[in-house]
């Protein structure tokens, strides 16, 4: 059984009669021990989704699903006080800002124990050795001076290191990673996930990693989902995804990319933008954009398909050779 | 009349000797001031039409180049050269002529419009403050040009900022900085804000625009597939000096400087069969108020030696570059 099951997650906000759709029926699941990479563009609706995991929406958003299970339990059935006993102990998550995600008026100690405290319990010396242990398997260096630092006095890469702590305090089972190195320099983000999938690793925890970059994605995840403005559009292993994308948007995606152009002049682009809360075309929402797109798309909107290993939202999905199936004129 | 303005033979367009900038900071009461090395000695040259990359981390004083290319701050010590000719020495007019020739693109296109401001005036600004001479509609005629050129429909001369996306914010930027037909633009991260499909609209104008008016980039990135696809020449930086410059594919195939090395290796590629695998880079950026003796880069790189705590490495030429390390000849 999978560890996270989610079926038609929506988030709308807006008003009732004419809501926007941030997520619109998002259906996956995350196993034990699995590396979920999920990539977009801004706008795609990934964070958003794995803020309503977390139950992080506030009002006037408003979540519904048909199933959202976490190791058996419905998560929007139970009572908020139970699923605060599940968030933030079995499933914990870590945001884009380090700098940001930690509280300036106090030290990295108090912080981390205060994580411990309200899920584990236990004397303030048991707390701080826990603390202190912490502090050491996220690679922390000196980390006895560290535990009274506060977070100013710390780089970028060591606050996400100290997030990652916090995270990590009470041995999470789903970790979920939102764009953990976007705010850092390549060096230390090639630390901070060969940190994420040692930890990652060593529990068998599962991964959910959010971010916008897909070549570390593809470096870091089993399997890979793409998403685009709120919906799911492409969901397969690692190496098949960036060697036959089935959907023309995969493939939009990866041939913008300056690596995979080399010796072109030119890259190949994508005309126009991810359409926003008023631009939403009816069909098919890439069909704007779309190279393939015809009348079909236009009007009408595609489901999501198993093709060729991947599960596809396109009517006419991609064969080996790059070519839409099944299309007439 | 000769100007300085005018190209002359043998000569690069812009020329930066041993440019240096050190800020002053307080370090609280009862104790002097720290002086921070942002730049520390970084001589280039730029040629007509030519993109020169600078890479490095955050804090290696990428962005202060930039700002002391631009004349928005001016050099502790070195000299600049436009032309041949030493730009600290240029009269005021010439100066102001200078930095017309000298135009920048922001990071963030969201925070260098500003948004009371329509699309029209913030493109005519420029040209009312530089060619004074043109009337109301030649400089309307001037910024619709302009905007037809970065691909913007003239009919948005009457929008808000606000009214467009990232990408087509960055084309206002970009429209911005051509408007006075510059020779030379700083770019400072044109493109790290704007997601991927923008992000290759974007380098493509940029491209474009290049062939077209033969305009010269100094192009600040610390993304190292957009450099690679977009400069002709790189200069890696660490912490305010030279680390390495070369040409773009002879430094990407075959990085000499431990610090690039580490660079290319951290980051990732989608193509297995390109990944470099090696162990990452211990240790974070020192910090430039007390750096390390010696080799600035001698705590982080793996090949240091007794030699490279003492010594600091001048940036010397080898095989076709110029590389600042000791044992360059030994690891390559």
């Amino acid at each position: 059984m999978a560890l996270l099951e989610i079926q038609n997650l929506t988030v709308e906000f807006g008003s009732e009669d004419k809501p926007f759709r941030a997520v619109d029926t998002v259906s996956y699941h995350v196993d034990r021990g699995e590396v979920l990479g999920i990539v977009g563009e801004s706008g795609s609706g990934k964070s958003v989704s794995s803020l309503a995991i977390m139950g992080l929406i506030d009002y006037p958003g408003r979540v519904t699903a048909d199933r959202l299970s976490f190791d058996g339990q419905d998560l929007l059935k139970m009572s908020a006080r139970r699923r605060r006993q599940i968030t933030g102990k079995d499933i914990a998550m870590i945001f884009q800002d380090p700098m940001s995600s930690l509280n300036p008026c106090f030290t990295v100690e108090a912080q981390i124990m205060e994580a411990l405290k309200v899920h584990e319990g236990g004397s303030k010396r048991q707390l701080r050795d826990r603390t202190m242990e912490l502090l050491n398997q996220v690679g922390i260096p000196d980390a006895k001076s560290r535990m009274t630092a506060y977070p100013h006095q710390l780089s970028g890469g060591m606050s996400q290191r100290i997030v990652i702590a916090m995270a990590i305090a009470c041995n999470p089972r789903l970790l979920v990673a939102d764009e953990p190195t976007t705010a850092l320099d390549v060096t230390i983000q090639a630390q901070i996930i060969d940190l994420l999938l040692k930890l990652q690793e060593d529990s068998d925890m599962a991964l959910i990693l959010i971010t916008h970059d897909l070549a570390l994605v593809s470096e870091a995840a089993d399997r890979i989902q793409v998403m685009y403005a709120g919906q799911l559009f492409e969901s397969a292993p690692s190496e098949g995804l960036f060697d036959k994308p089935r959907h023309p948007y995969t493939q939009a995606l990866l041939e913008a990319l300056p690596e995979r152009s080399e010796g072109h002049h030119r890259l190949r682009t994508i005309p126009g933008v991810v359409p926003g809360q008023y631009d939403r075309p009816q069909g098919c929402l890439l069909a704007p954009r779309c190279r393939y797109a015809n009348d079909r798309c236009v009007s009408e909107q595609p489901a999501i398909t198993a093709f060729g290993g991947h599960d596809v939202r396109c009517f006419y999905p991609l064969d080996d050779q790059g070519q839409p199936t099944g299309r007439t004129a | 009349m000769m100007s300085f303005l005018d190209s002359k033979p043998g000569v690069p367009l812009l020329e930066s000797d041993d440019l240096v900038r050190h800020y002053t900071v307080s370090r609280g009461l009862g104790r002097g001031d720290a002086v921070v090395k942002a730049l520390d000695g970084v001589s280039f040259t730029l040629e007509t039409a030519k993109t020169l990359a600078v890479v490095g981390e955050s804090g290696c004083g990428k962005s202060t180049l930039g700002r002391q290319l631009t004349l928005i701050e001016k050099p502790s010590a070195g000299a600049l050269k436009i032309n041949g000719a030493p730009v600290g020495k240029l009269s005021d007019a010439d100066a102001k002529l200078f930095r017309r020739t000298v135009q920048m693109i922001f990071q963030n296109p969201y925070g260098s419009l500003n948004p009371r401001k329509k699309v029209g005036q913030i493109l005519a600004e420029p040209v009312l403050l530089n060619m004074d001479h043109l009337g109301r509609k030649e400089r309307t005629e001037r910024v619709q040009e302009t905007m037809a050129k970065v691909g913007l429909r003239p009919e948005f001369i009457g929008r808000y900022p606000h009214m467009f996306s990232g990408g087509q914010r960055q084309r206002i930027a970009i429209a911005r900085a051509l408007i006075l037909e510059p020779k030379i633009i700083v770019a400072d991260e044109p493109v790290s804000a704007l997601d991927v499909s923008v992000q290759a609209q974007v380098l493509n104008l940029m491209m474009d625009l290049q062939d077209e008016m033969n305009v010269a980039y100094v192009f600040i990135s610390h993304d190292l597939s957009v450099v690679r696809h977009i400069a002709d020449d790189v200069m890696v930086m660490y912490l305010g000096r030279v680390a390495e410059k070369g040409p773009t594919e002879e430094l990407f195939k075959r990085p000499l400087h431990p610090y690039t090395r580490a660079l290319l290796a951290s980051a990732p590629r989608i193509d297995p069969a390109q990944r470099i695998k090696s162990e990452p880079l211990t240790g974070e950026l020192p910090s430039p108020i007390n750096p390390p003796s010696g080799c600035t880069f001698h705590k982080r790189c793996p090949f240091a030696t007794e030699q490279c705590a003492q010594i600091r490495p001048e940036l010397r030429p080898f095989d076709g570059r110029s590389v600042a390390c000791h044992r360059v000849e030994e690891i390559s």
